[in-house]
């Protein structure tokens, strides 16, 4: 008799028979004649057949359509990921889907067939702009008062303009 | 030397020594203006200043205290109108500082041509050529002794420009602008003065606690308004005509919301426009200063106040233009027709 017990992982791996073949051998001439190691297999296959049957119970078929489409992804060749960009590259495809984007595009945006955007410019900025080209005439004053402080726009939009 | 001789040499001294004496008198007062414009450079002093600008149909006044330190720092505290009392602006040569303290922040500015001292020579030479310059005499103002000066249009021969010159220190303790038409247009009296070059550096500082933000930016403009006129990007227009002794003297392509623009100043050395010209389409924005419609040449304008500040827009139909100027409606309705096509 082999004294030496099999513990749990030794013995699922014996029920799936994953064990090298001498292990496998020793271990069925084990259950053979002790009692309690003969038990917990059989505690431990008690078990797996009632998952398997609640599985069972569960289980459902895959409809017709999505088994044939699984079958033809098989049955075909595999491409690269990006392979459904070529389609786009074709010349019909791709004058098509251009000339489909930018009807959207136009006729989504009233303001672009009804001509060119038109720029709203403060007022202020060419005040502005003109009291500091003042800056060297004789006797000039400075502003009534700062244009910073009485305006209610943010610096960041404040009149001023950039050297070109 | 026979009796003609002896007749025409006491003549001929007497011209020479009027034109002398006129030469000297020109030159007195070339002087004492000159120094007046320099005298913020090298005086310190603090005072009240009160300044009212007066429009065709609104005035706007404003009070501050100021304190200046010789050569360019200048602290400008406001105790009037009311909605800006207790703001404070100071500027240290071409930057300015706006304290902000109902948003808590302070506003960086800077304006590059403070710094053009080639421009500000050639605008005074350009001032005495359309100006008569005649001294009034000695007057007295808030105690000091002074002597006003009086700037009369050479074409018109109405005053432009009063000021009044501490004849100790140089300072313009008041000033006075007038119209085309004669009416008082701007008045700025310096009281209280007093001349201290120890203003303690602590009252130019700015307050630790608050951000400073960029605010505007204006650029150095060219004094050769033609070449930025050729880079401006479309074919710019320029008057036909001007007021008399008005010449283009600076120029600057600005960058409006975008919008390349081409800024001209014309001036006759006192009086201003500007000139703005674009090719891209814009709306002027006048919302808040009640604008009026104005025909020009033929096609539809706006006309609108800021203060005693004009605006004048227009388009016709490839470029806009907007004018703006202390010149009256009439002279910027002459420049604007003189524009159009």
């Amino acid at each position: 008799m082999n004294e030496i017990h099999p513990n749990i992982e030794e013995l699922v791996d014996y029920m799936h028979g994953e064990l090298s073949p001498e292990r496998d051998a020793a271990v069925h001439a084990h259950l053979a004649s002790c009692s309690s190691c003969s038990q917990m297999r059989d505690s431990e296959v008690s078990l797996t057949e009632l998952l398997r049957a609640h599985a069972n119970a569960e289980e459902r078929d895959l409809p017709p359509s999505v088994i044939a489409g699984i079958r033809n992804a098989v049955a075909r060749p595999m491409r690269p990921a990006w392979s459904p960009l070529h389609l786009l590259l074709r010349p019909a495809v791709a004058v098509g889907a251009a000339a489909a984007v930018a009807a959207i595009v136009y006729f989504g945006n009233p303001a672009w067939h009804a001509g060119p955007p038109l720029t709203r410019i403060e007022a202020a900025y060419y005040f502005d702009n003109h009291t500091a080209l003042n800056a060297t005439t004789p006797f000039s004053h400075e502003p009534a008062m700062p244009v910073e402080l009485t305006s209610d726009s943010s610096a960041g939009e404040q009149p001023g303009n950039e050297p070109r | 030397m026979n009796r003609a001789s002896l007749f025409l040499a006491p003549l001929l001294v007497a011209a020479t020594l009027t034109l002398a004496s006129a030469n000297s008198s020109r030159g007195a007062v070339d002087t004492l203006l000159y120094e007046a414009m320099s005298a913020p450079s090298t005086v310190s002093y603090t005072g009240v200043v009160q300044f009212v600008r007066i429009g065709s149909r609104h005035a706007e006044a404003s009070v501050y205290r100021v304190e200046h330190r010789a050569p360019d720092l200048t602290r400008r505290t406001y105790t009037a109108p009311s909605a800006i009392s207790g703001d404070a602006v100071v500027s240290r040569g071409d930057v300015t500082f706006s304290i902000d303290p109902k948003r808590r922040r302070v506003v960086e500015a800077r304006n590059d041509a403070l710094d053009d001292r080639a421009a500000w020579r050639e605008n005074y030479a350009l001032m005495r050529q359309n100006y008569r310059a005649v001294e009034q005499g000695a007057e007295s103002f808030d105690g000091r002794p002074t002597v006003d000066v009086l700037l009369i249009n050479k074409y018109s021969h109405r005053p432009a420009l009063l000021v009044c010159i501490d004849r100790e220190s140089k300072i313009v303790l008041d000033q006075q602008e007038f119209g085309t038409d004669g009416s008082l247009v701007s008045d700025l009296r310096f009281e209280a003065v007093r001349y201290t070059p120890a203003i303690p550096s602590g009252d130019f500082n700015l307050p630790k606690e608050y951000p400073v933000v960029p605010g505007p930016t204006f650029a150095e403009p060219s004094e050769d308004p033609e070449r930025v006129a050729r880079s401006a990007g479309f074919a710019a227009r320029e008057p036909r005509s001007l007021p008399d002794g008005f010449e283009a003297v600076e120029g600057n392509i600005v960058e409006l919301k975008g919008v390349r623009t081409l800024h001209v100043l014309y001036s006759d050395g006192i009086r201003t426009v500007s000139l703005f010209e674009n090719s891209r389409p814009t709306i002027l924005d006048m919302t808040q200063l009640e604008p009026e419609p104005l025909n020009i040449g033929g096609r539809n304008g706006e006309y609108a106040e800021d203060g005693a500040t004009s605006l004048l827009s227009w388009s016709d139909g490839t470029l806009h233009y907007a004018l703006v100027s202390d010149l009256q409606i009439s002279d910027l309705r002459r420049i604007a027709t003189a524009i159009a096509p």
